[in-house]
């Protein structure tokens, strides 16, 4: 009776899930725009506030070189443009290289923070200190971003309800290896599908930390990024929104990242949004569920939201269960039970398919939207990448749990730097794209 | 072992195999190109998706710096408001109202006259900016702008029509998916004046396109004798006596073709007839040139074919005249002064000397019946 509660709880939890993937899915596919992303289009570079870009960066001299050379070539008129990147207690030429830039470029500061601490959102807070915009920007260190990309993120905020915007990451070296590959897919279906569809159903868009903004007084009114959070983002997201601020996803900004290539990196990084996610889920699950402005839309879709990485769990927990009811001592043959092996392989992929299979859609219609077919042949090896990320929730569960504080140390990707720009430039400041900055030295040459 | 225990695995097998392709597939190391800028090719989307307005409804009780109004919203005149507003119906502010911050409405959007905006306006309805408006930021829509006279705004985006008054100013860009129209600048006492005091032309510039008529449709009837010029002394008006002294020159030229022939035994009808059908008309066009009944005009036109002026396809039977004529080796001179009517002292001559020459071809000579 128990077991069948708990089966019965589970099932119903992955079914909200799998609504929401055909939702979303289905709206990309057939809905339309709000009617002011169209407008917001057509003013990008009409509307040209005064912008400040915030670069965190902690020992990325490989990349950093690259960043800041796409930043002087941004398309943005640069009287109206300010870059401030925050070196948070690099031990490599990554300060060298962001002063040499600074003393080239009246629009690009440096900020040291030598001793560092706190991690990006206390850098984040720090560099706010020292801009003038009325909007601002971050970008990561190993970003690469589109010529035009402040234009259009910045194009929403001409309306006085948005508070925050999301550009989209695409992953540039995804022929590296199988874990890029999977990252590709799993970037494609988050920002193609599930941002694109939260912005056409007027949902919340996440913002995810990088290649977006805030308008300045919205981040003042909210206290800037909390320190104490793995996932700043989300937890900024989700004070925004508690504000009465909107959030906006631009699928035409476009930035391009250098994703991780190795499992143990995947483990890592996910790890790290598990933690966070959790973290944010109970901080705020209470106040968003109570907040009286927000729609019940809006506060299913936040619930699911915080709650995405308590799935896997569930999914793990579903199997179990399984097991337990279905093996029995009968009908051995060389000590496996054959029905209780059919059972068990059957309630498998029952699972899976409620829980993976419309995840599944939703990724490989990205992939084929954005005329990634081949990629779409990769599909079944989500399967490993869930079962990971099972266990890695499971961990995260467990140690947030055990430890509710969680100090935000840097946890990059690990940067080979060679995948800047077009992809085929070779290492930064050796054969950039413009090749400006020679690495090593930390000098300046044209 | 019962070989259905290997089915999971065979399915597991086929499920896996085109992964195992692609993993191992020959890698591309050619350079990745990286779009720098997307093209904004969407149509555009007028319609309002539900969920906004169940959001913006549950919305509305948010405190804060925007301001939100369910329904429909009117601001009194000389009213200033301190915060962002956004209205989900129609918005209307009065005269001289200052908004410090940006207006947004689901609906119309009027502002008033000699009224304020600090920030932006924006609306999925039309908007209009009354007179001597000063909107500080964009003013964007997904209909039609209308700007009145003597407003200021940055710059104006719309998917539909921008109407621009007179005097208005815009700082930046006016973009427009339809079209930009401006309107005409209204006729003010200056303009009247100043033609007077500089002595140019007594009347207003309007009466100066009373004349555009005649020289127009009366060469098309046939009119031959010019009409005096009408005294013009603006500079229009020379050239409109200037183009009518071009057609009337015109005529003359046309019109000496026709003279070539003597008409005194034809009617006055059949003489318009024949001049028209010595441009190679149609009868249609005769008729619609001489505002004639059809058969009347075919009547006319069987009658010219008698009487030896037309031939069968109603065509003027010039060259049976001139082989007539060229035989004849004393009148070669006048021939000749026959060819070249340059001016109207030659074509009176001409008209004296054809008798001559046709007295000596007696016999077979079509103007014969005529003379």
């Amino acid at each position: 009776m128990i077991l069948t509660i708990i089966i019965s709880v589970l099932f119903l939890f992955m079914l909200a899930y799998t609504c929401r993937h055909l939702i979303f899915t289905y709206s990309t596919l057939f809905g339309k725009s709000q009617s002011f992303v169209k407008s917001f289009k057509r003013i990008a570079g009409v509307f040209l506030p005064k912008v400040s870009i915030l670069i965190p960066a902690h020992n990325e001299e490989f990349v950093i070189g690259n960043l800041l050379d796409r930043m002087t070539e941004l398309t943005y008129p640069k009287n109206k443009l300010e870059v401030i990147l925050i070196d948070d207690g690099s031990i490599d030429t990554t300060g060298q290289i962001a002063d040499d830039y600074a003393r080239n470029f009246s629009f690009i500061k440096a900020i040291h923070r030598p001793n560092g601490g706190g991690g990006k959102p206390a850098a984040l807070n720090d560099g706010i200190k020292f801009t003038t915009g009325e909007i601002i920007l971050t970008f990561d260190a190993d970003y690469y971003p589109q010529l035009d990309i402040v234009e259009k993120l910045v194009a929403p905020f001409v309306d006085p309800e948005v508070g925050a915007v999301q550009g989209r990451v695409i992953v540039m070296n995804e022929e590296d290896s199988i874990v890029s590959k999977i990252v590709t897919l799993e970037r494609i279906g988050g920002y193609k599908i599930d941002q694109e569809a939260r912005d056409r159903l007027v949902l919340v868009p996440q913002y995810g930390g990088t290649v977006g903004g805030f308008r300045r007084e919205a981040l003042e009114k909210v206290g800037g990024w909390d320190r104490n959070m793995l996932t700043e983002d989300t937890d900024l997201t989700i004070r925004l929104v508690l504000k009465g601020y909107q959030i906006r996803y631009v699928n035409d900004a476009e930035s391009y990242e250098e994703s991780v290539t190795t499992w143990r990196a995947y483990w890592n990084q996910r790890y790290r949004w598990t933690k966070g996610h959790m973290q944010c889920a109970t901080k705020h699950l209470k106040n968003v569920l109570k907040a009286p402005f927000l729609s019940g839309y809006e506060k299913v879709e936040l619930t699911l939201l915080l709650c995405i990485y308590f799935m896997p769990i569930f999914v793990l927990v579903a199997w179990g269960v399984e097991v337990a009811s279905y093996i029995t001592p009968e009908e051995t043959f060389l000590s496996i039970n054959i029905r209780g092996y059919y059972f068990f392989i059957s309630s498998i992929f029952t699972y899976s398919t409620v829980g993976n299979l419309f995840p599944f859609f939703e990724v490989g219609l990205g992939a084929y939207l954005d005329n990634r077919k081949r990629l779409l042949w990769l599909l079944p090896v989500f399967t490993f990448s869930f079962l990971i990320m099972a266990l890695c929730c499971t961990k995260a569960l467990i140690d947030l749990s055990l430890t509710r504080n969680c100090n935000y140390k840097w946890n990059h990707t690990h940067h080979k730097g060679n995948s800047n720009g077009n992809g085929h430039n070779g290492k930064n400041g050796q054969n950039g794209s413009n090749g400006f900055y020679k690495n090593r030295n930390g000098r300046l040459i044209q | 072992m019962n070989p259905l225990i290997l089915l999971p695995f065979i399915l597991l097998g086929a499920l896996f195999t085109p992964t195992v392709f692609e993993i191992f597939k020959r890698k591309d190391k050619g350079p990745k190109e990286i779009p720098e800028q997307t093209m904004y090719e969407e149509k555009p989307d007028i319609d309002m998706p539900l969920l906004e307005r169940a959001r913006e409804e549950a919305r509305v009780n948010v405190s804060g710096e925007v301001m939100r109004v369910t329904g429909d919203a009117s601001i009194p005149d000389e009213t200033e408001i301190n915060n962002h507003l956004v209205v989900q119906g129609k918005l209307k502010v009065g005269k001289k109202c200052h908004i410090i911050g940006s207006v947004k409405a689901f609906g119309d959007i009027e502002i008033g006259e000699a009224s304020v905006v600090e920030g932006h306006v924006l609306s999925e309805g039309t908007i209009i900016i009354r007179r001597d408006c000063i909107i500080k930021g964009i003013v964007d829509s997904l209909k039609d702008i209308v700007l009145e006279e003597s407003a200021v705004v940055e710059a104006v985006s719309t998917e539909k029509t921008v109407k621009i008054g007179s005097n208005t100013k815009i700082n930046r860009r006016v973009l427009s998916g339809s079209s930009i129209v401006t309107s005409l600048q209204e006729p003010q006492a200056e303009v009247v004046e100043k033609p007077e005091e500089n002595k140019i032309s007594p009347q207003p510039q309007v009466a100066v396109e009373q004349p555009l008529v005649p020289p127009v449709v009366k060469p098309v009837l046939g009119v031959l004798t010019p009409e005096k010029p009408t005294e013009t002394t603006g500079t229009s008006d020379q050239i409109f006596s200037h183009l009518k002294e071009r057609i009337r020159k015109f005529d003359e030229t046309k019109s000496s073709a026709a003279e070539e022939f003597s008409m005194e035994d034809l009617s006055p009808s059949e003489a318009k007839v024949f001049k028209i059908a010595l441009k190679s008309s149609s009868s249609e066009e005769m008729c619609l040139r001489l505002l004639m009944d059809s058969f009347e005009v075919k009547d006319i036109l069987d009658g010219l074919v008698k009487k030896g002026f037309l031939d069968e396809t109603f065509k003027p039977k010039k060259p049976l005249l001139e082989e007539h004529v060229e035989p004849a080796p004393a009148e070669t001179a006048s021939t000749k002064e026959k060819t070249v009517p340059s001016s109207s002292d030659s074509k009176k001559r001409v008209r004296q000397k054809e008798p001559s020459a046709v007295d000596s071809q007696k016999s077979e000579d079509p103007f014969k019946e005529c003379k």
